[in-house]
């Protein structure tokens, strides 16, 4: 509330200074531009969001809610459990992969070592998927090379299985997404002063405690955006599962392709695809809340 | 932009004219004749599959066409029927194709849509040669050019001998690692009827096909979404048999003895074949007599019997003429073994059980 | 706890911090191994995906080399005609998304106005839309217009996609300048227009450069989307890509993969020189 009132008193002040424009409409006058293209998007989210009451051959003119009490059903409602879960596990693997990545990447010196790094973490979510799924077949396939080291050591008697279900996907959707987690860390590491850093060691505290007493908490704001960027991605992700799952892992984002084609049914597919992007949409709000108190917090203390 | 695309048309206009010249050069079994140049320089819009079928359709079909009329053919290569089928249900009225190769159901969700043009019989010639029961598809809407031939696929390592049942899939013995089709594909619909068949029940009372089908589940790798995976998989051992799926998804592999691939349709209980269908759609953008002109060629007997060779896929045309040699191949069929053994399956009826049927497959097999 | 800090520290000195740089490095190995795999795959001399190949070669260079000059009959469409389209949509997106972000960026990050909550929602809508709905919704909505669009339409929807990504390192930038300078040069005149045009933007310029290569590189390799939108003439290239890959392969396919992937690679560099320590903002 409060902050609110502050925000207004601002925007007095500003309308002043511009000549009587209103601060609303000038700061939407710049923002027309990409209004105009997000309004590109947004037709095809009312359109969306039409077909999913719609039914099945008359997409535009019925109106039903069957695709949606269908979502319900228990073949619907595993999926749409099974595709959280691996969001949320991806997001959390590729958080805690990503911290490392990122305080190095916010730390390096080396504008070689810099360029690499920056390729290794973005070439991953680049690369045709297709290509790079028979990569994995040849290392982590049942005749691949990792199970070829491990059975010629005697570890194990049968080739283990690590592509073609659960695990395989979520390597898969770890790997892919792996930007998305390590570029808001990067930044909001490289936000956290040096100087903080360096009077903290004065103050006698390791390296590591300060890493995780200063570098961590301040960079909160930017893992929690790291993880939800990887969440939103991954919950809708359809390579993935379909190429590394070997379509035994029947994530949401397949199932509304499979309604869409084959079956042809858009009501279905949109249904799924209205709840998948609420859901979505409903968790980065949810984080932009928690990283906008906290900064607020931040800035508050200081 | 409107410029920029007019001068594109324009460059694969000359493009396409340098490369007739070539494939006259480079297609040897069918010459040119002088004789039938009212095609020539006229453009025929083709979107075909973007496997080794599509490749096999290009070089056997398109580029003769090219080389016997002088018109050009521009083909995207980059459908799977059911995104095909999606995409131009979606673009509605304003086609961008003057023909579509693709399989039955797709064709029947098309002309359901009311999409697609019904061919007048008459102006294809060649249609005479084929079966009564090959000759036209979805309605009438669609005309026959090759019948997709599903085979069981073997590893030649594991297994001494060609398997002669579909049953030798639930043996465990035989072939410890299997995989099996897609459940969006029209192979998993096949293979749920023969094993309720299997189990004493038919495609209308279908339970008990399913209980069978989940015997299968713990031996079961993946279920074959790509083709490329599966060879490789053969390749390195790890898979000993799987099905229903069509040799023409491996060609080269097939020939290559380091993959051990073995295919074979000489299950007692018959192969189970997909008429795979040319449409027309309404509104098309380029010239009717081409577009006739180009159904008509692709069940040319020589066309079809080459395009048998190729891709191990069944000829429509009863006269296709297949090489002495290639009749002692296992994967290549003739007319005399499709008029024995194939079996088609009823696409209206799979249309009405195919949501609940993925469904349930898919369950099944979740891991 | 306090007895395994205190063996890291000990594995802590200098200044990155050597633990986390060897740890870093091995995973980010292992995120790129398959790209590798496939880079050493395309030297191969066999003519299978053997890893690691019996023997290496540059056949299938030679093979794509030969399909890039000389398209045959069964490929009208070849690779360089993809790669100009893939270029020139590339290129559209890039200029269309700075153009639009830079201003939206101002406006998000210098005002504070009604209706701010739901602009920052909508420009990351694009982020969580999935794509396979994505495109058939966008493929309809292009099919409902009056007239025809073609390539126009890839770059209206590639904008799209972009735009967030644009949006935040101008955003970013816009950020990093503070707005003393602004009030300076209107102190000294300069209309608000002109402090903006005149001022803040060339001094944003290294961050509305990164946002202009992401846009380039997304655009380049955006798939899904463009697979509903492309029509026979206009192809880019990951749809080209995947129409030789997606069920049958054979290994130039590799060698032409490689050739992407070191167009990215050129990309990142430069993108990562631009930015320089300041890194790329997400």
């Amino acid at each position: 509330m409060e902050h609110q009132s502050l925000t207004q008193t601002a925007g007095v002040i500003h309308a002043r200074r511009s000549h009587g424009v209103s601060p609303t409409a000038r700061a939407w006058l710049f923002l027309s531009p990409s209004m105009l293209f997000l309004g590109v998007l947004i037709a095809a989210s009312l359109l969306v969001l039409r077909m999913s009451v719609g039914t099945k051959g008359a997409e535009w003119t019925g109106f039903s809610l069957a695709s949606y009490a269908q979502l319900l059903e228990p073949y619907y409602l595993k999926s749409l459990l099974l595709t959280l879960r691996l969001a949320l596990i991806s997001a959390a693997i590729a958080v805690v992969l990503a911290i490392p990545v990122a305080y190095t990447m916010s730390r390096l010196t080396s504008p070689f070592l810099r360029r690499i790094f920056l390729a290794a973490v973005l070439l991953p979510l680049l690369v045709n998927l297709l290509l790079q799924s028979y990569g994995w077949l040849v290392i982590l396939g049942p005749g691949g090379m990792l199970n070829q080291t491990l059975m010629g050591l005697g570890l194990i008697k049968r080739p283990i299985m690590l592509l073609y279900n659960q695990n395989g996907v979520l390597m898969g959707l770890v790997q892919t997404a792996f930007p998305l987690a390590v570029l808001p860390i990067a930044s909001a590491m490289r936000g956290v002063a040096r100087t903080y850093e360096e009077a903290a060691a004065t103050l006698g505290a390791s390296r590591f405690q300060v890493f995780r007493q200063v570098v961590l908490p301040m960079s909160l704001p930017g893992i929690i955006t790291g993880a939800t960027l990887v969440f939103a991605y991954n919950a809708s992700s359809f390579v993935v599962p379909l190429l590394l799952g070997g379509r035994r892992v029947p994530m949401l984002a397949v199932m509304v392709h499979d309604q869409i084609a084959p079956l042809m049914n858009w009501p279905a597919a949109s249904a799924a695809g209205v709840v998948l992007i609420v859901t979505t949409l409903a968790i980065m709000t949810l984080s932009e809340y928690i990283t906008g108190r906290r900064r607020r917090l931040l800035e508050a203390s200081q | 932009m409107g410029d920029h695309d007019l001068n594109r048309r324009q460059f694969i206009k000359t493009v396409g004219v340098a490369s007739v010249a070539a494939a006259a050069l480079s297609v040897p079994f069918i010459r040119a004749s002088a004789s039938d140049t009212r095609f020539a320089g006229k453009t025929l819009r083709l979107l075909t599959w973007s496997d080794d079928t599509g490749l096999a359709a290009l070089r056997n079909i398109a580029a003769t066409f090219e080389a016997r009329t002088g018109a050009k053919v521009i083909a995207d290569r980059t459908g799977s029927t059911s995104e095909m089928v999606a995409k131009l249900k979606a673009g509605g009225d304003r086609p961008q194709y003057d023909i579509i190769t693709l399989a039955g159901v797709g064709a029947e969700g098309l002309a359901a849509a009311g999409l697609l043009e019904k061919p007048d019989l008459n102006r294809i010639p060649n249609l005479i040669d084929v079966p009564e029961k090959y000759r036209t598809g979805a309605n009438g809407h669609g005309i026959g050019y090759l019948l997709w031939c599903n085979s069981l696929v073997y590893s030649t390592r594991t297994l001494k001998q060609a398997p002669d049942s579909y049953a030798a899939l639930w043996d465990a013995d035989l072939a410890p690692n299997i995989f099996l089709p897609p459940p969006n594909w029209t192979e998993a619909m096949d293979l749920i009827i023969i094993a309720a068949k299997l189990a004493g029940g038919d495609e209308h009372n279908i339970e008990p096909g399913f209980k069978k089908l989940a015997e299968l589940k713990d031996r079961v790798v993946t279920l074959g979404e790509n083709p490329n995976q599966i060879a490789e998989l053969f390749r390195t051992g790890s898979l000993d048999m799987g099905g229903l799926y069509a040799p023409a998804f491996f060609p080269k592999q097939i020939r290559d003895p380091n993959y051990g691939l073995g295919a074979t349709f000489g299950m007692k209980e018959g192969f189970y074949t997909d008429l795979m269908l040319s449409v027309m759609p309404k509104n098309r953008p380029g010239d009717i007599d081409l577009a006739y002109a180009f159904i008509d060629h692709s069940l040319d007997p020589l066309v079809q019997g080459k395009m048998a060779e190729d891709i191990y896929n069944g000829p429509v045309n009863a006269k296709a003429i297949i090489s002495a040699e290639a009749r002692k191949s296992p994967f290549i069929l003739t007319p005399e073994q499709i008029a024995e053994k194939a079996i088609m399956h009823d696409n209206a009826f799979l249309a009405s059980v195919h949501d609940q049927w993925i469904r349930r497959y898919t369950e099944i097999f979740s891991s | 706890m306090s007895v395994l800090s205190k063996k890291r520290m000990a594995l802590l000195p200098g200044d990155t911090g050597k633990f986390a740089g060897i740890l870093s490095g091995f995973i980010l190995l292992l995120a790129v191994l398959p790209i590798l795999t496939m880079i050493v795959m395309s030297f191969s001399g066999a003519s299978n995906l053997d890893f690691p190949p019996s023997s290496y070669s540059l056949q299938w260079y030679k093979a794509a080399w030969h399909t890039f000059v000389a398209p045959d009959a069964s490929d009208v469409l070849s690779l360089g005609q993809a790669m100009a389209t893939s270029l020139l949509v590339s290129c559209l997106t890039m200029i269309f998304a700075t153009l639009i972000a830079v201003p939206a960026a101002y406006a998000l990050t210098r005002c504070e106005f009604r209706g701010k909550a739901v602009a920052l929602q909508l420009m990351s809508l694009p982020l969580v839309f999935p794509m396979v709905v994505l495109g058939l919704a966008l493929l309809l909505v292009f099919d409902s217009l009056p007239f025809h669009l073609t390539t126009s339409r890839l770059v209206i929807a590639h904008v799209i996609l972009a735009l967030p990504f644009v949006v935040k390192n101008c955003t970013a930038a816009m950020l990093s300048i503070g707005s003393e300078v602004e009030e300076a040069a209107r102190m000294l005149g300069a209309s608000p227009l002109r402090a903006i045009v005149d001022v803040v933007v060339p001094l944003m310029k290294s961050g509305i450069l990164a946002g202009m290569l992401l846009a380039f590189i997304v655009s380049f390799n955006e798939f899904t989307v463009t697979y509903f939108l492309y029509t026979i003439d206009v192809m880019t290239v990951p749809i080209w890509m995947y129409s030789r890959t997606v069920s049958s392969l054979d290994p130039t396919v590799f060698s032409f993969a490689v050739l992407i992937v070191l167009i990215d690679f050129v990309l990142i560099w430069a993108l990562e020189k631009l930015v320089g320590e300041g890194g790329v903002s997400f």
